[in-house]
């Protein structure tokens, strides 16, 4: 187990993310990991002190889609370096997607990932369980005995339920459970071989391209069915502007839906696909400059509710490979700070809506109760330095792959401490 | 013989990364290497000891034998790799595979593959120098490089020229490697096709866009015609051949609308009666073997070229 957290002075902090507490510098001391002291002038002498000056004090992040690839893709990522990946990122809790070997279609799956996520102490891990057995889209899964076992959720992560029928199905059923339906919308047939956005871009390097509308399609199917099974629909990373659009009128007519973006198509556009960047190669593919402003107003706007940084680890096996032969997706838990506090440098993202985004939303979605800092209270926490230098690479990376489309390229803003359930689980 | 200075290629990824005075260095090697080839005893000496190995992943007869053909004549020994005889077909991934030849210690890959960027891919990876004979829908620059260069011949300056390429533009990385190099050296292309298979954004290499070939062909200095591959007869793209052929095909009446002097130009192979009637192909303005013939010159510059610039070439030692 972990260091239990005691004797620590974090110094000189800003308070953010916190449901009782608004943005304040404030000084805090833990003791056998609960928190024993608040104060903006406090002083404790003999403790050793973390210098927290101009870093964010958070109730930690929640991630809302990574793949953590076990059981069954044990080389690629394994809970144990999911859950490290994720306390060195600043996470406090993340949903785990369905798409294991198994999948996550039965109680036992559930259970083993919660029991391991007990075991190891490092963050929350909150399954998502399948919405169809094997995620195949034909028949429910036994959402009602994996809810017992501890789902939070349910989705057939990235495959999109092809039957409307089944998904209105399965959106009723998990309502049964008071749980909601997380989405990945595509319509499938109209993506075709498609590997990227289907534009200029696609067009100049000879690759096969992903119409925007053939998720736009899907995103107003998916919140038509949410409406008429009326369920509560999470779409997992929308790309493009007429998604955007789609959502906020769903949301204007009253219909239960939340929405989450990507921090790839946040930063980039397809056009950083000049050089075939295997890496790049994502599941919500990085469109063009018009679809990357949307998509930050629909985060500004309220219209998006969280930021996701889409873990998505793969081997060498699967990456080292013809960019359409690789499989969509880039590793992100560790990196999300620092490409967070890269859009809040470029004046795209306030840090309000950051802190909504990763910290405050993400919970709500999840079902997870408003964090708050008292007293008393064990310590979960994670303190966020926006100025430091580092880079990821074979030194500081802690996940099993290295599809990372910032590997080895420098980065500003590290993660100094964070705190799970009362012990460190990373010290930066 | 000597490159020009111009000529600093470790690799040929695609016309899309050369310049105009690039591109004009190597239509004019490739001049020199033609006059070669119309001697009786067609070989130069000069990349002796230079290995050159033909990594063909999808199937293609004349452009391997024309790379091949080319090395040979330059005096370089050659190995060819084909997939179906290879390690690909029982699973070993691209990277391995390239491993493996790499440290057989050629000098030059020429890759054929059916992945766009392959080549790129490779050369990130590998020492040698890498030369892109076809990547999927990319790229075929030394197709591009053997039209530019017969047009050149037939033509002059090519400043200027219409040029109609027709056909299947959304799956041709022949019309890609024209695009860019007739860009490059002033010509106007004008490009038509069923809008099935117009891909979007074409207007970023400078072209015209038409969805009937008509408006194209009127005028044109050059008619340059694109396979139609079987596979895509009869599905979402096109009806089948026969109505292809009537609304796009080049046949008499339908060359008649370009200059009189109009080249006719087909990258190969033909499917007669389908994109071109058998008439046109074997017109007096067919110059469609003559590109073939040029295809081995203008392999021989670009082997000598990306062999000069790494040091290989017998005056560079």
């Amino acid at each position: 187990m972990h260091t239990i957290a005691d004797n620590l002075l974090i110094v000189g902090a800003d308070l953010r993310g916190w449901a009782n507490l608004p943005p304040q510098t404030c000084n805090v001391f833990l003791v056998g990991g609960h928190v024993a002291a608040l104060g903006e002038h406090l002083d404790i002498a003999g403790a050793q002190v973390v210098d927290a000056t101009g870093c964010w004090l958070t109730p930690g992040m929640v991630e809302l889609c990574a793949a953590g690839r076990e059981p069954g893709q044990e080389q690629d990522e394994d809970l144990l370096s999911l859950s490290r990946c994720a306390a060195a990122g600043g996470y406090v809790a993340v949903a785990v997607a369905p798409d294991t070997q198994p999948s996550n279609d039965d109680h036992a799956v559930t259970e083993l990932i919660v029991r391991r996520a007990r075991d190891l102490g490092l963050c929350d891990l909150l399954p998502i369980g399948a919405l169809t057995h094997r995620l195949q889209g034909q028949t429910l899964a036994p959402m009602g005995e994996m809810s017992e076992a501890g789902a939070v959720a349910f989705g057939d992560a990235d495959r999109p339920v092809l039957s409307s029928r089944m998904l209105r199905r399965a959106m009723e059923y998990a309502r049964s459970f008071d749980k909601g339906v997380v989405t990945q919308p595509l319509d499938v047939d109209l993506a075709g071989a498609g590997v990227m956005h289907e534009g200029k871009w696609s067009t100049r390097l000879g690759l096969k391209g992903i119409p925007a509308a053939a998720e736009h399609i899907a995103v107003a199917r998916d919140i038509a069915v949410c409406q008429l099974a009326r369920g509560r629909l999470h779409v997992a990373r929308l790309t493009s502007a007429r998604s955007v659009q789609h959502v906020a009128n769903a949301k204007r007519d009253g219909i239960a839906v939340t929405a989450a973006v990507s921090i790839w198509n946040l930063l980039l556009t397809d056009a950083q696909l000049a050089k075939y960047e295997v890496n790049l190669r994502l599941a919500a593919p990085l469109r063009e400059e018009s679809d990357r402003q949307a998509l930050l107003q629909g985060l500004r706007d309220g219209t998006i509710d969280a930021i996701t940084c889409d873990h998505q680890p793969w081997g060498l096996a699967e990456k080292e490979v013809e960019f359409d032969r690789a499989q969509p997706g880039a590793i992100g838990l560790q990196t999300a700070w620092p490409l967070l506090c890269e859009l809040i440098g470029a004046g795209e993202l306030d840090e309000a809506t950051v802190v909504r985004a990763t910290v405050n939303m993400p919970r709500a979605i999840l079902g997870l109760p408003p964090p708050e800092l008292h007293d008393g209270q064990p310590a979960t926490l994670a303190v966020l330095d926006p100025t430091a230098h580092w880079q990821l690479d074979r030194s500081t990376s802690l996940s099993k792959s290295r599809n990372s489309p910032v590997w080895g390229k420098p980065l500003v803003g590290r993660v100094t401490l964070t705190v799970f359930e009362g012990r460190v689980s990373f010290a930066g | 013989m000597t490159a020009p200075s111009a000529l600093q290629l470790r690799h040929l990824l695609g016309l899309e990364d050369l310049n105009a005075d690039q591109i004009t260095a190597l239509l004019d090697l490739a001049a020199q290497m033609k006059a070669v080839n119309q001697r009786r005893i067609k070989k130069l000496p000069t990349l002796r000891g230079v290995t050159v190995l033909t990594f063909f992943v999808e199937n293609s007869t004349r452009t391997k034998m024309s790379f091949e053909l080319a090395a040979k004549r330059l005096s370089a020994d050659t190995m060819g790799f084909a997939a179906s005889t290879s390690s690909l077909s029982k699973g070993e991934t691209l990277l391995d595979t390239a491993r493996n030849l790499e440290a057989m210690a050629p000098d030059i890959v020429v890759i054929r593959h059916s992945s766009a960027g392959a080549p790129h891919f490779l050369a990130e990876r590998l020492n040698c120098g890498v030369v892109n004979a076809g990547d999927g829908a990319h790229e075929h620059p030394t197709q591009g490089l053997l039209d530019l260069y017969t047009m050149r011949e037939k033509l002059g300056d090519l400043t200027g020229k219409k040029v109609a390429i027709i056909g299947d533009i959304a799956h041709s990385r022949v019309a890609r490697s024209n695009l860019h190099g007739l860009a490059k050296l002033g010509a106007h292309v004008h490009v038509a096709g069923p809008a099935t298979m117009l891909p979007p954004g074409l207007e970023q290499f400078g072209c015209s866009v038409h969805a009937r070939a008509e408006p194209a062909i009127e005028g044109a200095d050059v008619v340059m015609m694109l396979r139609i591959q079987r596979e895509r007869q009869g599905n979402d793209l096109i009806p089948h051949a026969h109505e292809y052929h009537r609304f796009f095909g080049l046949d008499a009446a339908r060359l008649k609308l370009a200059q009189p002097h109009a080249l006719v130009m087909h990258p190969g192979p033909m499917n007669r009666g389908v994109e071109i009637a058998p008439e046109v192909a074997d017109g007096e303005q067919s110059v469609i073997l003559q590109q073939v013939e040029n295809g081995v010159a203008v392999r021989m510059a670009v082997l000598y070229a990306v062999a000069a610039t790494r040091g290989l070439d017998a005056v560079g030692g």
